[in-house]
């Protein structure tokens, strides 16, 4: 057959970042049988991301914690299945059942533990024109930085909010290409408050300043308390200008730009969990945490949870999340292990402080005009969205239903967030209902890309009843 | 190393994405929306919007997740390769 079963894992591992990496190194260290699978070519995830071959990488801590963890991963000699989608994972008798698709064919895996580690993904406020090639989001900047030490286009602009801002428009700086604005969601008080929670980290607070400073020194205008509200497209139909706006109203002022790299904080990768039913809490900061111990059991038994994916809270507390999952599931499974470090409540409030800087208010969502696109794929509009709920969709799956919203190949990952704001200030809508069910297959797989190949004599066919 | 985009030979490094291989030249536009016909470009460059999703060698492939290969065929669909 086309899928072989290979042996029952003790423990997969989806997701090879900081909490996932060092989850599995410590499993592994106790003697379980991991299996690390994750979507990008090397470990890391996207924080940690290994800069192609052949690049010079920008030699910082980001970078070296992730040589680390691979140098580490490669030692311990994990089975590991790089560039590989799951795209669906489902209750087995013995424990869980994982479906990769990979270079090397697809792959059903089974497995007694589960551990998922999937991090985060971008949100971005969508403004009219956000469609238009040219418009990045802020992570992409750093997916370019990390592995290529590249960003392109020639007028660059930055915008958005939360700690990545400065550090994306002081990488930019440095590759010479000196961002054309920095605008900023927040204003200086905003920063103000989250000093302390940053106090706590002295060498990312540090570098935060350091990067503000060569920013300053350099001229780069910063438009505080401000956001971009219109993308113009150029002669050839890709980025030309944006319009920058003061949130408390004001003149708009228009830029030319042909690059823009805009993001407005994290969304947790938790289709896994929920598609296998775990309870979830309101995140303070908004969106949702998945119910779980301090060890990451989540409430669905042999399910554990480490990492943004669980709750946004950056890639260190996520490291000792991973180690400290990894040491639970190890002794879960009757195995010895060392004793798991304890939560850093200094690590916590410096997440606290970036978290609060990347909140997005729903009144911001539910503001936008009707003619800005939310679903990108499908081309939904808020006044279409809005149109829908009038005509009587009250969750987010209805939403879908009535118009094709979170349909399209991104399966709601762009405008899902969005969405659900919209949903949330809607009168007559169902609380607690505003997001999408997550269904298998969890990313768009080909036919071939499931089936793989097989000679059609090796299919079993049952003898026919006898008549 | 090159590769070919909407048959013009693009240069590029081994190990580099096909998205980044295309916008260390400049292309930004990598296909129309399917829905409104209207151009688009790689977005979130991490796999998760497909926005990048082109055919490369005949098949329907994130850019940002596909690693260029010499020779490789890339179609930018609706969209000139200058």
């Amino acid at each position: 057959m086309s899928t072989p079963a290979s042996p029952c894992r003790d423990l997969i591992v989806i997701g090879a970042g900081p909490a996932g990496g060092n989850a599995a190194l410590v499993a592994s260290g106790a003697g379980l049988d991991v299996m690390l699978v994750d979507e990008g070519q090397q470990p890391g995830g996207q924080v940690w991301r290994a800069p192609a071959p052949g690049v010079t990488p920008v030699a910082d801590a980001d970078h070296e914690r992730g040589a680390a963890l691979r140098q580490r991963l490669q030692k311990a000699a994990i089975p590991m299945r790089v560039d590989a989608g799951v795209w669906s994972v489902t209750p087995s008798d013995e424990g869980f059942e994982v479906a990769l698709a990979g270079p090397a064919g697809p792959e059903l895996v089974q497995t007694r533990r589960l551990l998922i580690a999937t991090g985060a993904q971008e949100r971005v406020v969508p403004f009219a024109g956000w469609t238009l090639p040219g418009v990045f989001g802020l992570a992409a900047a750093t997916v370019l930085l990390k592995s290529e030490n590249f960003l392109p286009g020639r007028r660059i602009l930055v915008a958005g909010q939360g700690p990545l801002l400065v550090a994306v428009a002081a990488k930019a700086l440095k590759l010479g290409k000196a961002p054309v604005a920095v605008v900023d969601y927040n204003g200086s008080l905003d920063w103000l408050r989250s000093l302390p929670g940053f106090l706590q980290h002295l060498p990312s607070f540090r570098q935060g300043l350091a990067w503000q400073v060569q920013l300053l020194r350099a001229g780069v205008p910063f438009h505080r308390r401000s956001e971009i509200t219109l993308a113009e497209p150029d002669d050839a139909g890709v980025l030309g200008s944006l319009t920058i706006q003061s949130v408390g109203g004001g003149d708009p002022q228009r830029l030319e730009a042909d690059t823009l790299f805009v993001g407005n904080g994290l969304v947790p990768s938790d289709e896994i969990l929920r598609l296998l039913g775990v309870r979830q809490r309101p995140d303070p900061f908004g969106g949702w945490q998945v119910e779980a111990d301090e060890c990451g059991r989540s409430s669905v038994p042999g399910l554990y949870v480490a990492g943004d994916c669980g709750g946004i809270r950056g890639a260190l507390p996520s490291a000792d999340q991973g180690e400290r999952t990894g040491m639970a599931i190890a002794q879960d499974a009757g195995l010895q292990t060392g004793t798991a470090s304890r939560r850093n409540p200094w690590l916590d409030r410096f997440a606290d402080a970036s978290c609060a800087l990347m909140q997005v208010d729903d009144r911001r969502i539910f503001a936008l005009s009707d003619d800005v696109i939310l679903c990108r794929c499908e081309n939904i509009t808020a006044g279409v969205v809005r149109a829908a709920i009038a005509d009587g969709a009250q969750d987010a799956n209805q939403l879908k239903h009535f118009t094709r919203l979170g349909m399209g190949p991104c399966q709601g990952r762009m405008c899902g967030a969005n969405a659900a704001a919209l949903l949330r200030l809607s009168p007559g809508t169902r609380p607690g209902a505003e997001r999408l069910t997550p269904r298998s297959p969890l990313r768009p797989v080909e036919i071939p890309q499931m089936a793989g190949s097989f000679d059609y004599a090796d299919i079993p066919v049952p003898k026919p009843a006898p008549l | 190393m090159q590769i070919d985009v909407n048959g013009t030979l693009t240069p590029c490094r081994a190990g580099m994405t096909v998205a980044a291989a295309l916008l260390e030249q400049g292309i930004y536009h990598l296909r129309n929306s399917p829905a409104a016909g209207t151009p688009r470009g790689a977005f979130c460059l991490m796999g998760a919007c497909q926005e990048c999703a082109i055919l490369i060698d005949g098949r329907i492939r994130r850019a940002c997740q596909t690693v260029v290969r010499d020779g490789m065929c890339v179609v930018l669909v609706g969209a000139s390769a200058a």
